[in-house]
């Protein structure tokens, strides 16, 4: 079974491919499924429009910026002062 | 307390009095980032510094002070990674194509997002969504995206940090898009 008739592989070459590792073969016969079927071109399109995305979310997120609570903080300055003192 | 402990060859000094000031939510939104578990990344802090501690006359005055400790959170943010990896089952049946023959299963078959039409206000709320889809990945999933899309790293990179193949890498790659790609049309469509 090769990537021609099969959507599993063409879609797992579609993601090596984006990272620059298909031989010239594995290429053409990318190339020959997505011109047959419509669903893995949709996937393809997906594919990149996800990793522009996935780009934009990790490198702009702004999950928890508020930092560490005091609680967590005193705890951690108690577990510090503790150690030094034993030295 | 001033405890401050010098190195004798480079003069440099670390305070370990002030870390938890000078360093706790940086380390923490650090952590946060590459986890996105409160408690985890709570932990993690934790260990970076009593590991630092332990490791004080090791520090060699070669990288600030801040790139010491930070390189030591490196390390337990992999550990976790691998850790997690190990607990993943890879060879089990993804849920998106036919055993028998690769095909798309009926009810997975991909369609566009949305219709052409409305693409140009699609792109934040899209982001949006996918925010909430990444949430639902195994943490482990999400260690590569991590390491592809804020380190920045090569695939080479990625398997040689989590000690994994070639060939997992890209079957988790492969199947962690899969499983966003099907959670954003379900919310699209």
């Amino acid at each position: 079974m090769n990537i021609r008739n099969n959507c599993r592989k063409a879609t797992m070459m579609i993601e090596k491919k984006q990272a620059g590792g298909i031989s010239l073969l594995q290429q053409l016969e990318l190339a020959v499924h997505l011109s047959r079927c419509r669903e893995c071109k949709i996937y393809r399109e997906q594919s990149r429009q996800l990793n522009q995305l996935l780009n934009e979310i990790f490198l702009h997120s702004t999950i928890n910026e508020q930092g560490l609570d005091q609680s967590a903080k005193d705890q951690l300055q108690q577990m510090i002062n503790h150690a030094l003192g034993n030295k | 307390m001033n405890t401050i402990e010098a190195n004798a060859v480079t003069g440099k000094t670390i305070h370990p009095e002030k870390w938890v000031d000078t360093y706790a939510d940086y380390l923490f939104c650090f952590a946060m980032k590459r986890v996105n578990d409160g408690e985890l990344a709570k932990d993690l802090v934790q260990e970076t510094f009593l590991a630092a501690l332990e490791k004080i006359g090791h520090f060699e005055g070669r990288s600030s002070e801040k790139t010491w400790i930070t390189g030591i959170l490196k390390n337990k943010i992999c550990d976790v990674y691998r850790r997690k990896l190990k607990s993943l089952a890879l060879a089990e049946a993804d849920p998106f194509f036919r055993e028998s023959d690769g095909h798309w299963l009926v009810d997975q078959r991909p369609e566009p997002f949305v219709p052409a039409i409305e693409r140009v206000m699609e792109t934040r709320e899209l982001r949006q969504s996918l925010q909430a889809c990444i949430k639902k990945l195994p943490m482990s999933w999400l260690a590569i995206f991590t390491m592809k899309h804020l380190e920045d790293q090569s695939s080479d990179e990625i398997c040689a940090t989590l000690k994994i193949s070639q060939s997992n890498f890209w079957v988790m790659i492969h199947r962690a898009k899969l499983h966003l790609r099907a959670c954003l049309q379900k919310k699209w469509n």
